[in-house]
């Protein structure tokens, strides 16, 4: 009998806000003191595991957030599809002191919850319990950290769970290969267009071997982050992730480099025929250059003025607004590491229609890089933008993986408290210059797809 | 001296664990958890306003969300009969539009304030949610008051949401989970006003503004409502503002639709829904128990932990952990105003079917037959303590449970005394309650490809009856072929037989 993995999916558009929230203070001047929204202090283990914790006591629960800087655009040509297999992993084999498959267990027996996700760039490990067992998942995250005993049983399983698991989504999730063909024509390198599921061939071929070696490689301190968010009493904390954190060896460091973004000078148009695909549809992206620049902000509410809310502007042109129908469209900024892209999947009825939605698209975005939006129309993005980032700050855990995901962006964590207050003062004229400078056609990747 | 030190320092070198193993050594256990925290949540303060409308307000000081919950105390029991699914269709055309603004206005006044407007029906309520940014309260309630005084409902906006509640059935019809659900909610409340809550398909057509509008004059009353408001707001405040927006609202004597407690299913019996081309299937088996009192929902709660409330239940452990049976194997609890249902949900392969049924009978049959050891009872109240600030900690659980326990009445028992009442519970209880709910006749529903499923069926001994995803009969399997004179049973053949009187 298979086992598929337990571990509900986080809803994309939550993640989709979280990776937005952790690389939107960019470029925020350095502060004193972080005084804001939430409180929080920071601090590096001597084995380089960074520590952020942020008390808020309005409820009787702690989370604990363990995030690895490593994804898919770590893994080698051939070995595609580990990252998401040792996220995996981390759960089905046990570690020195927690047997195989008990870390979730352990969680469920004081009530609490847990999760994990794996996406191109991080690997995030989660749980929620009451305030009074902090001091249990500070134990078995930090279990797993230092000794996560993999068996070929255990490895074997979850690399056949994966493998079903892909050939199950190849087979009935629409769009999908267009997608990673997308994919393709947006990265032109291998660590970020791949897929990361991985190949079937691949992860057929991976071996326990391969997977001790990346944990060996990713998964040490230095390449970490945890954050603790909740109701909990500092020092205790501070205490217990000393015992249980500092004394697991620093590992090797695992550098990455990012080359230098260059905006492209010529569209690039391709056709795609998909087997999976229900329809005519098109997908279009702009590369807007690093997450690390200080446009980063703005392109947030540039994706909400396009696509966040009832009344975004590119939705509400797209879909019927008096539909309330899962709309086939949608538009999502994304991050991969060092790259951050714009994507718009549209489908239409025809190919017609998808050309007529395409110049669409096109027109729209000539209005609003040739006409202010009106304080009221900014205003409105902003309110959305206000209210999806309250709701992720007001909750222990959204907090902590926001803080998590934050640090590993490299951003500049005393930042963040203040992060709203300068997300607000963005002006119309701020978009008009942003909207200029990455939408445009040249600087644009089209995939057409056709039903096979 | 020097010599004797030396020789004690080389003698604990080699007779000691080595030095990492020492330290190592807080690594083999947990530690110990600190003793529990006690906490309250803020109290749901109510006021009564003049035309007979309870407000209850939670204040949680500084704050930055604010939520309006507006409960309809109708859900799909009143519903008329030949109208199955209208109240769900009245909460989803709330807010669509007003008589001097469009739906597009609205949307963008809801935008401008962060907003986000939700409906949902069950059995018993409507709740409509409103949530927004704390600042704009006074706003908010204002744009609600319109929204409930001066309602618009276009023909236009009626077809948009019937169209889109014709697809998101259409979609969810080809889901193993919910095709099972649906068809065990057929079953069990046949014979009882529940029964319109799985309103079919081809009902959604049936649905107009005429009936809406008139099922809209009649519930949405004051009087039949509950207003529940969560967030940076003082009792006295945030009832003045709600005056202004609501205070108008007449109240209207609401009909009365008598409400039998659920009926227990008269004998144990089995449904195939044939999903064509599912690899796996989903076995629901489900019964209903009359209105429970306080104390016994408590009992309940924890029985259902036991037998299949996570990965450490009894259904997870032999379903999965021991067999390899199914994915996963859980079991939950329904609360409405007529009682209650009990289900068990296990997703396996056709292969294992009856062998999965068979462990899951097991696992009912112990638990009404055998008292749990107490060990097992405070480990599920452990749980269940736990749990319960966690289940509140997102703002949107919050208001939904607060807006929950004042429009059932339920009180501080399910809100402030919750960890009183979880202490509260023996195995004695326990006991009792597993004897009182369990040992009624299941139903069992198996959702699958039909092809796949009656070659492993043909071992049993009782018949099965077979209907297609949207809950259609389509035959009896019967080895006694006694099937013949039920066939024109079923949830569905009823609500043909209601709507032919339209």
């Amino acid at each position: 009998m298979h086992r598929r993995t337990l571990m509900a999916k986080s809803s994309r558009r939550k993640a989709q806000f979280l990776l937005f929230l952790a690389v939107a203070a960019l470029n925020t001047p350095a502060l004193a003191a972080a005084e804001g929204l939430f409180s929080l202090t920071q601090y590096k283990l001597r084995n380089g595991l960074q520590v952020i914790l942020s008390v808020d006591p309005a409820l009787p629960l702690v989370s604990v957030v363990v995030a690895y800087n490593v994804g898919s655009v770590d893994e080698s040509p051939g070995k595609t599809g580990l990252a998401f297999l040792m996220k995996n992993l981390m759960f089905s084999s046990g570690s020195e002191n927690v047997p195989p498959n008990q870390h979730i267990n352990y969680i469920h027996r004081v009530g609490g919850r847990f999760n994990a996700s794996a996406s191109e760039d991080k690997t995030v490990f989660y749980e929620t319990v009451p305030a009074t067992h902090l001091g249990l998942v500070l134990w078995l995250e930090s279990d797993r950290m230092k000794s996560l005993i993999p068996t070929e049983t255990a490895f074997a399983q979850a690399r056949m769970d994966h493998l079903d698991d892909l050939r199950g989504r190849r087979k009935d999730e629409p769009f999908l290969e267009s997608f990673w063909s997308f994919d393709q024509l947006v990265y032109s390198d291998f660590a970020h267009s791949h897929p990361l599921a991985g190949s079937e061939d691949d992860v057929q071929a991976l071996t326990l071997e391969d997977a001790k070696g990346f944990y060996a490689t990713y998964y040490v301190p230095n390449n970490a982050v945890i954050c603790v968010a909740g109701s909990f009493d500092p020092l205790k904390a501070k205490e217990w992730i000393a015992r249980y954190f500092e004394t697991i060896p620093r590992g090797k460091d695992s550098g990455t480099s990012s080359e230098p973004f260059a905006p492209a000078k010529k569209q690039v148009v391709r056709t795609f025929e998909d087997a999976t695909a229900t329809a005519p549809a098109f997908c279009l992206g702009f590369s807007l250059g690093s997450p690390l620049s200080d446009d980063f902000s703005v392109l947030s509410l540039i994706d909400y003025i396009l696509f966040r809310g009832r009344t975004s502007v590119l939705l509400r042109r797209l879909t019927n607004q008096r539909s309330s129908l899962m709309t086939p469209v949608r538009g999502v900024l994304e991050i991969r590491r060092d790259r951050v892209t714009y994507k718009i999947f549209v489908t239409a009825n025809t190919v017609q229609n998808a050309e007529q939605y395409k110049d669409l698209i096109f027109a729209e975005l000539a209005k609003l890089k040739t006409t202010l939006l009106n304080e009221s129309e900014v205003g409105r993005f902003k309110a959305l933008y206000k209210m999806d980032y309250l709701r992720v700050v007001a909750s222990a855990e959204d907090r902590a993986l926001y803080l998590a995901g934050s640090y590993l962006n490299r951003i500049p964590v005393e930042t963040l408290p203040l992060e709203l207050d300068r997300f607000l003062k963005i002006t119309a004229i701020d978009v008009v210059g942003i909207l200029n400078r990455y939408f445009r056609a040249e600087n644009s990747v089209v995939l057409n797809i056709k039903p096979k | 001296m020097r010599k004797f030190l030396i020789a004690l320092i080389l003698s604990a070198a080699f007779t000691s664990p080595p030095l990492q193993a020492q330290q190592d050594r807080f690594r083999k256990t947990p530690p110990n958890a600190e003793p529990l925290q006690l906490f309250r949540l803020p109290p749901i303060e109510i006021a009564l306003l003049a035309n007979e409308m309870a407000v209850g307000i939670v204040n949680r000081e500084n704050h930055p969300l604010m939520s309006v919950e507006l409960v309809v105390l109708g859900g799909e029991s009143v519903s008329p009969e030949t109208l199955p699914g209208l109240a769900t269709f009245a909460g989803r055309m709330f807010g669509r539009g007003i008589q001097q603004f469009s739906a597009a206005s609205i949307y963008e006044a809801l935008d401008s304030m962060g907003g986000t407007l939700t409906a949902s029906t069950t059995p018993d309520l409507t709740r409509i949610s409103f949530r927004f940014l704390e600042t704009e309260f006074d706003r908010a309630v204002a744009l609600l008051g319109q929204m409930v005084l001066q309602p618009a409902f276009s023909e236009a906006d009626a077809n948009a949401v019937k169209l889109a509640a014709t697809y998101g059935l259409q979609d969810l019809e080809k889901n193993l989970d919910y095709a099972a659900e649906a068809q065990l909610r057929r079953q069990l409340f046949e014979n009882h006003p529940y029964w319109k809550s799985v309103f079919p398909r081809d009902g959604v057509r049936l649905w107009s503004v005429k009936d809406l509008a008139g099922f809209y004059d009649r519930y949405f009353r004051p009087n039949n409502v509950r207003l529940l408001v969560s967030g940076n707001r003082p009792l006295r405040t945030a009832t003045r503002s709600i005056l202004r927006a609501l205070g108008t609202w007449p109240s209207k004597d609401v009909p009365t639709v008598p409400l039998a407690a659920l009926p227990k299913p008269d004998k144990a019996r089995m449904c195939v829904v044939d999903i064509p081309g599912a690899k796996d299937c989903v076995i629901v088996e489900g019964t209903t128990f009359p209105p429970l009192a306080t104390a016994d929902r408590f009992a309940l709660a924890v029985l259902n932990h036991i037998l299949g409330g996570t990965t450490n239940s009894r259904l997870f452990m032999n379903l999965r952990e021991s067999k390899a049976y199914a994915y996963n194997a859980f079991s939950d609890v329904d609360i409405y105003k007529a009682g209650g249902v009990l289900a068990v949900h296990a997703q396996v392969t056709p292969d294992v079917v009856l062998e999965s049924l068979r462990e899951i009978g097991k696992e009912i049959e112990t638990l009404a037959k055998t008292p749990v050891p107490s060990v097992e009872i405070e480990l599920a109240k452990s749980y269940l303590i736990g749990r319960f600030p966690i289940s509140l900690a997102s703002f949107d659980a919050f208001s939904a449970a607060a807006a929950e326990v004042l429009a059932n009445d339920a009180g501080d028992e399910f809100w402030s005394r919750y960890y009183d009442q979880v202490i509260a519970v023996s195995p004695e209880s326990v006991f009792t309650t597993a004897q009182a709910v369990l040992t009624t006749p299941f139903v069992t529903i198996i959702a699958g490809d039909k092809a796949a499923l009656t070659k492993r069926l043909a071992g049993l001994d009782e018949a099965y009856d077979v209907f297609d995803n949207q809950g259609r009969f389509q035959y009896r399997a019967a080895k006694d072929k006694k099937g013949a004179e039920d066939e024109t049973r079923g949830v569905r053949s009823e609500f043909q037989r209601r709507t032919k009187q339209r």
